[in-house]
């Protein structure tokens, strides 16, 4: 029964998911407000156990070993369940005046319950139904708005990458249980051997490395998310940069990393090519961007090649580095995702009919207003861009000097450099907020976007100036893939 | 007072109350000029509290961990060269924001200016006093990132937000990021953040100066300097960077933010000085700014583009010198280079305030529409007639002296270099202080001289009142003191300076008159050339600007704009060829990589693909539903109409049901088939609601393009995997003698699928469960629109 | 007796045809015939490894994901039809307005 109890942050996820859907079948529209507060309270809940299990150090494998809760799997759904909560506490606005309140909130649980389940798997077969759960209500969740062609194509593209991914995911899989005979991911570490020495096994690694690609958006597997990032509503891209794009990384981190560590050098350059050119080819392609959400993609196309770093060195503070970062990377973009859906309401407050909310022309001296917002955005864009004193900083900061230390410098060099171009592109969004000439009048942010936002800057600034925590965690979780 | 609560204290005052200005603002109004200066005052007094400390020749280490997993502390370090800076940084600044009470106009911004203004001053004394490199990195940056505010500070100008731009992405971005990259490289090295420590021990500097990454670190943190310091080719953000508010250009962009990137050179020059990559690197690149921004002064028409250049060049005297220290002397360089950073932030701020003076008064900075105005305005002509002779190195005031010193190093490093060196380095000095002074005297000249100017200037010009003058005032009243007294800053002020850089003691004596030497034959020289350039500068100017608009490729700025300017477009021709839209497009790729990933393996391994052979002697009815499977599938891809195809598609699924069945899984087969059954209904629900053919009108050519495509990737795919396949046979042909065996085995599976399900799989069957329940409610959202159907 | 090498070849010719599928074809219900096809090839994968080796496991993944693809094609199908009924046409290369 103990077992159960570690499970108790899923099982609650499950129960709020369900009474919100039974209680928006006798709820009037205009009361459906209190679904999105009852779904706040189950993730701040589920957070709260999370985090307890975490703090005993619990580790513990259930279900014949199918799961197992360690600082790396809680970790990963704190990071989930935290995008969770800004994602439904500005969803409270966003979804105030639709019908279908309570199947936008139960597929936002089921989707994190998803990613939890992966971040928990110890089997091939509980990933990929975790993989899948978190897939599948993503699709519907993104093509929300069903009246909005725009949302419609991205999330048919969405869709089909995702759908062609699993099946890449699946066939690599099953080569993977036909070459280790087990599907037990601990088993398949055992058997990593039989897997690399063999070219089955090769073309196994390869898909599960398109599989998982596509999830973190690495290049080329990448291009259905600035499409997707831009056509969905702006609190669903929060949720698909910050938590599903996770999702790949701890799926990797769990699989590939198991075969990267039995393959050889030649495999380290392949990864660290594959790197260079995600980070490049995202931050020179965001340059050219007017849609912010777009730009936003690409930036998030960029971090996954700064994260994937972490694959190429494999050091126990590499991997520390890429957690922290992937942790602080989650709230820098649902942050910056929000504060976006915060401009897009104030320019359909002027004009019910604009189009492209998310043009930058739209975010012109937003300092005169919304000054909150623009200086949440401005921290935001500044922390991706990795200056100092907030999250970027740090996560960037302990993952190049990894890099560093492991005598990869060009790799850092490049990294940098890229750095120094994406703050190119940042930067243009802050010349427009602060730089520019506005005509509209000062507008009050929506209360529960406004503390969504406030709550993901306080984490960067947290982040960035007490990190000693969260490196000390992120520690824990990448000591558990070393072992 | 505790000395380090003292140092704290004088970093984040600012920073405290810059957060509190806005708020000020509303109850002071536009007092809060006097308020913000009073914040600088007190810092400046609580460094002149532990100043004597430091007089004495100790130093201030006090440390806190901050981040102890990564080895970084949170810790101040005073010695003299901080504390040198430190005091500029409060003390200008104090003067600063009294002089802008009266030059900013109560219409502006006011809050905005002085929290930028305080923010920046806490930065810089903060990162003066970083005991270790990430946090002297950390306001490093933030100095950038509220110098890159101040210059955008009249943002509708679109001049000054390109001024802006340009400075955050060569001092923040190139610079601070070639500097966090170097101090990494340097931590790799020495295995530590801390200063004191890399200082103090003298078997690490030898294991740096050893290292094979000694020459990549000291590049990095170079450039990282050099661009803070407007050095080299990143000179060209400084002019632009005059588009800021006048006192912020004499605060920041002469006097203290381009002096951190010497406070860098200083800092690290215990580490790296004594090599010959260090005496190239910086020597080299000041003598050859000093020159070259010294001549590009000479085509300024804005007072303020004069003295922008001049600075560039003024800067590289001091990044010369502090590269000087290679071998006969090291400390007579240190001494001159940390001598003229004081002297120059004390007269550069001056001359930037006189012209703060003039263009408010005269409404104009162009030089050539000011003239004669000593009459109007006598203090003022007599404050900036200091500051310009200074810079231009004339007796008694401190420019001279420390231009001598200038002098006196070059020679010396000259001659220990030997030939041609001994005449080489002194002529380029000479060279550049003949260009200092007639660009100083065309200052003087320019506004203050000759013939009024009536055709532009207003009918009635006046010296500013007090409040304008008096910081002036001070800073001349400085320039004048220290050059006719010159022991007072020897002692108080160089000595411990020095001493911080070179790490021992040292005593200093300098006096106005120091004899008959060859830097006094070379004041002489440079005095009689400058007289002569002095006459032949227009004639210089138009000369530039003949070459200039001939040759508008030969300068860098025209690549920067080239690179920077037209990032966007550029980056969208790039991106062009990446983002195409149709999704047929996205997958290409992917699959593409895969099978490259695949191949490139495969040939590195240098395994041989060979031709394989096949037992072909199987039960015919099993190769009949092989053959079947295949066609329902290539049916499937290609059959133009949407029904059949559908059928092509169940009949492979209930195909592939029959092969479960050959597989001894029997409820598998059934699942199967059920399965199958359900998705062919979705289908043909689907179908029966969108037109029935599949209506693909793609060009012949395209379409034949594709199918080539298409089945070479196909064909690759399947190759590589039927080659793959060959390793799976070896590890269970062994198993295949149980075949028997296991099929019994297996016939009691039918009952173990199901316990597995229940039990052993349970989670994941409740797993699969929800999944069905989520598709289900997918699918009911997407498609249901309560009532809102059209 | 047929070996199992058989059934993954036979295996990876329907994936590859899948692939050529989707790489020809710019018809969301093609795109998801072929999806099937995909899937269906790693379901005859997991299965024939399963019986070759004595290990039941592989039989359960199958399991599940001939559920998880129903599940697909069902929220794959609803999203082409609510294109539909906005676009009237389910070409997937003339829906391209998300790029630039």
């Amino acid at each position: 029964m103990e077992d159960i109890l570690l499970l108790a942050p899923e099982i609650i996820l499950a129960v709020t998911a369900l009474v919100v859907l039974v209680a928006g079948l006798y709820l009037k529209t205009e009361h459906k407000v209190a679904l999105g507060f009852i779904s706040v309270a189950g993730i701040i809940m589920a957070i709260a156990l999370t985090m307890s299990i975490m703090l005993a150090k619990t580790s513990a494998s259930m279900f014949y070993d199918t799961m197992v809760i360690d600082p790396l799997s809680q970790v990963f759904k704190l990071v989930f369940l935290s995008v969770a909560l800004l994602v439904s506490i500005a969803s409270v606005k966003y979804v105030s005046e639709d019908r279908n309140t309570e199947e936008f909130f139960a597929l936002l649980l089921l989707a994190i319950i998803g990613m939890m389940v992966v971040s928990s798997s110890n089997d091939l077969i509980t990933l990929f139904l975790g993989f899948e759960l978190a897939g599948l209500a993503t699709y519907a969740l993104v093509g929300f708005e069903k009246k909005n062609i725009k949302v419609l194509e991205a999330s048919m593209k969405y869709f089909i990458i995702g759908a062609v991914s699993s099946a890449f995911l699946l066939f690599g899989m099953s080569y993977v249980y036909g070459m280790t005979g087990t599907t037990n991911i601990p088993g398949i570490a055992a058997n990593a051997h039989l897997l690399v020495d063999n070219p089955i096994g090769i073309v196994a690694i390869v898909m599960l490395i398109a599989g998982f690609g596509y999830k973190m958006s690495l290049v080329p597997f990448h291009m259905w998310a600035p499409d997707t990032y831009q056509g969905a509503p702006s609190v669903i891209s929060a949720l698909l940069a910050g938590a599903s794009k996770k999702m790949g990384f701890i799926a990797a981190f769990k699989v590939i990393i198991v075969a990267l560590i039995a393959l050889n050098a030649e495999w380290q350059t392949i990864f660290a090519v594959l790197a260079v050119i995600t980070m490049t080819l995202g931050n020179v392609v965001a340059l050219s961007q007017d849609s912010v959400k777009r730009m936003l993609a690409y930036s998030s196309v960029a971090q996954a090649g700064y994260i994937s770093m972490a694959f190429v060195v494999l050091t126990p503070t590499a991997l520390a580095g890429g957690i922290l970062y992937i942790l602080s990377h989650a709230f820098m973009k649902a942050g910056a995702f929000i504060a976006v859906a915060i401009v897009g309401f104030m320019i359909l407050v002027g004009n019910k009919d604009a189009r492209d909310t998310d043009h930058i022309d739209n975010f012109r001296g937003l300092s005169k207003r919304m000054p909150i917002t623009a200086f949440a955005l401005m921290v935001f864009l500044l922390a991706l861009a990795g200056i100092p004193a907030t999250a970027g900083f740090v996560s960037k900061f302990v993952l190049f000097s990894s890099t560093i230390e492991a005598g990869l410098v060009w790799l850092a060099v490049i990294a940098i450099l890229n750095s120094a171009i994406s703050l190119f592109y940042y930067a243009r969004v802050i010349k427009y907020m602060y730089f520019m000439p506005t005509e509209g009048g000062r507008i009050t942010e929506p209360a529960p976007y406004a503390i969504a936002m406030i709550l993901a800057l306080v984490a960067v600034l947290v982040i960035g100036i007490w990190p000693e925590p969260f490196i000390y965690w992120a520690s824990e979780a990448a000591n558990v893939l070393l072992i | 007072m505790n000395l380090p609560v003292a140092v704290v204290l004088a970093i984040f005052l600012p920073f405290f109350f810059a957060i509190l200005v806005p708020y000020l603002e509303r109850i002071v109004k536009h007092n809060i000029g006097w308020f913000s200066a009073l914040i600088g005052l007190i810092s400046f007094l609580l460094l002149v509290l532990i100043s004597p400390e430091i007089i004495r020749g100790e130093v201030i280490h006090y440390s806190v961990s901050w981040i102890p997993s990564v080895g970084v502390d949170f810790g101040i370090y005073v010695d003299g060269l901080s504390l040198l800076i430190a005091f500029l940084a409060s003390g200008i600044g104090f003067l600063i924001m009294a002089y802008s009470t009266e030059y900013m106009s109560h219409r502006e911004d006011l809050a905005r200016y002085y929290q930028y203004i305080l923010l920046f001053m806490g930065s810089m004394i903060g990162m003066v006093f970083a005991s270790n490199t990430i946090q002297l990195f950390i306001f490093w940056e933030l100095t950038s990132i509220t110098s890159f505010l101040l210059i955008g500070f009249w943002r509708n100008k679109p001049q000054s937000v390109y001024g802006a731009k340009k400075s955050l992405i060569l001092t923040a971005g190139f610079g601070g990021l070639a500097l966090l990259t170097g101090i990494l490289l340097l931590r790799a090295i020495t295995g530590t953040f801390d200063i004191p420590t890399i200082l103090a021990d003298e078997s690490l500097k030898v294991l740096i100066k050893e290292h094979d990454l000694f020459l990549g670190t000291l590049f990095l943190i170079f450039i990282g300097a050099a661009a803070k310091s407007a050095q080299g080719p990143f000179y060209i953000w400084l002019p632009n960077a005059m588009e800021a508010p006048t006192p912020v250009s004499a605060f920041l962009h002469s006097a203290t933010m381009v002096k951190a990137g010497l406070y860098l050179i200083g800092r690290v020059h215990p580490i790296f000085s004594g090599t010959e990559a260090w005496l190239i690197m910086v020597a080299g690149t000041g003598l050859v700014t000093m020159v070259v921004a010294g001549f590009l002064a000479l085509r300024q028409t804005d007072i303020k583009g004069l003295l922008a250049y001049s600075t560039i060049s003024q800067l590289a005297y001091i990044m010369a010198m502090y590269g000087y220290t290679t071998y006969q002397d090291p400390s007579l360089g240190v001494v001159a280079a940390t001598y003229h950073l004081l002297n120059h932030a004390t007269f550069k701020a001056t001359l930037f305030l006189i012209v703060g003076i003039v263009a408010h008064e005269a409404a104009t900075r162009d030089i050539k529409k000011l003239g004669g105005l000593r009459k109007e305005m006598p203090i003022t002509f007599v404050i900036a007639t200091i500051g310009a002779l200074s810079m231009a190195g004339v007796p008694p005031l401190n420019g001279f002296l420390s231009k001598e010193m200038f002098y006196e190093a070059s020679v010396d490093i000259g001659a220990s270099l030997g030939q041609p060196y001994n005449l080489l380095i002194p002529m380029i000095a000479v060279i550049a202080g003949v260009l200092t002074f007639a660009y100083s005297i065309k200052i003087i000249d320019g506004i203050f001289l000759g013939k009024r100017n009536d055709e532009h200037l207003p009918k009635k010009v006046h010296d500013p009142s007090i409040i304008m003058l008096g910081p002036a005032a001070i800073l001349a009243f400085i320039v004048v003191l220290f050059g006719i007294f010159p022991s007072i800053p020897m002692s108080f002020i160089i000595e411990p300076a020095v001493s911080g850089i070179i790490l021992e003691d040292i005593s200093i004596y300098a006096s106005l008159w120091h004899g008959f030497t060859v830097e006094l034959l070379m004041t002489v020289v440079t005095f009689g050339l400058g007289i002569i350039i002095y006459k032949k500068y227009d004639a210089i100017a138009n000369w530039q600007d003949e070459f200039n608009k001939k040759h508008p490729t030969f300068s860098l700025n025209y690549y920067y704009d080239e690179i920077f300017g037209n990032a966007t477009e550029n980056a969208k021709k790039i991106s062009l060829k990446f983002q195409v839209g149709p999704i047929r497009a996205y997958l290409f790729p992917i699959v593409l990589i895969a099978i490259l990933s695949v191949l490139f393996p495969i040939i590195i391994l240098s395994v041989e693909l060979t031709p394989i052979t096949f037992n072909f002697e199987t039960p015919p009815y099993e190769l009949i539903v092989f053959i079947l499977i295949i066609t329902t599938a290539v049916m499937a891809a290609i059959i133009p109409s949407y029904l059949p195809a559908v059928i092509a598609v169940s009949a492979l699924g209930f195909l592939i049901g029959i092969v479960f069945i050959f597989l001894l899984a029997p409820d598998l087969a059934i699942t199967q088939i059920l399965a199958e059954t359900l998705t062919t209904i979705i289908f043909v629900l689907v179908i029966s609601k969108v037109p029935q053919t599949f209506k693909e009108k793609i060009p012949r050519n395209i379409l034949y393009r594709d199918i080539l495509i298409s089945l070479t990737v196909a064909s690759t795919v399947f190759l590589i995997m039927l080659y793959a396949t060959q390793g799976i046979i070896e590890p269970f042909e062994s198993v295949s003698h149980y075949f028997l065996e296991k099929s019994i085995l297996l016939t009691g599976g039918h009952n173990i699928v199901n316990v597995i399900l229940v039990d052993f799989r349970s989670l994941d069957t409740l797993g699969e469960i929800v999944v069905i329940f989520l598709a289900a409610l997918g699918v009911y959202n997407l498609l249901h629109s309560r009532g809102e159907r059209k | 007796m047929i070996g199992l090498e058989h059934y993954l070849i036979l295996s990876a010719i329907i994936f590859s045809i899948g692939l050529y599928g989707l790489m020809t074809l710019n018809n969301g219900i093609r795109l998801m015939m072929c999806i099937e096809l995909m899937l269906n090839a790693a379901i005859i994968n997991l299965v024939a490894f399963s019986a070759y080796s004595h290990d039941i496991t592989g039989q359960v993944f199958a399991l599940f994901v001939i559920a998880l693809a129903a599940a697909e094609a069902a929220i794959g199908l609803a999203i082409m039809l609510a294109i539909y009924r906005i676009r009237d046409d389910i070409e997937l290369n003339e829906i391209n307005i998300l790029r630039w």
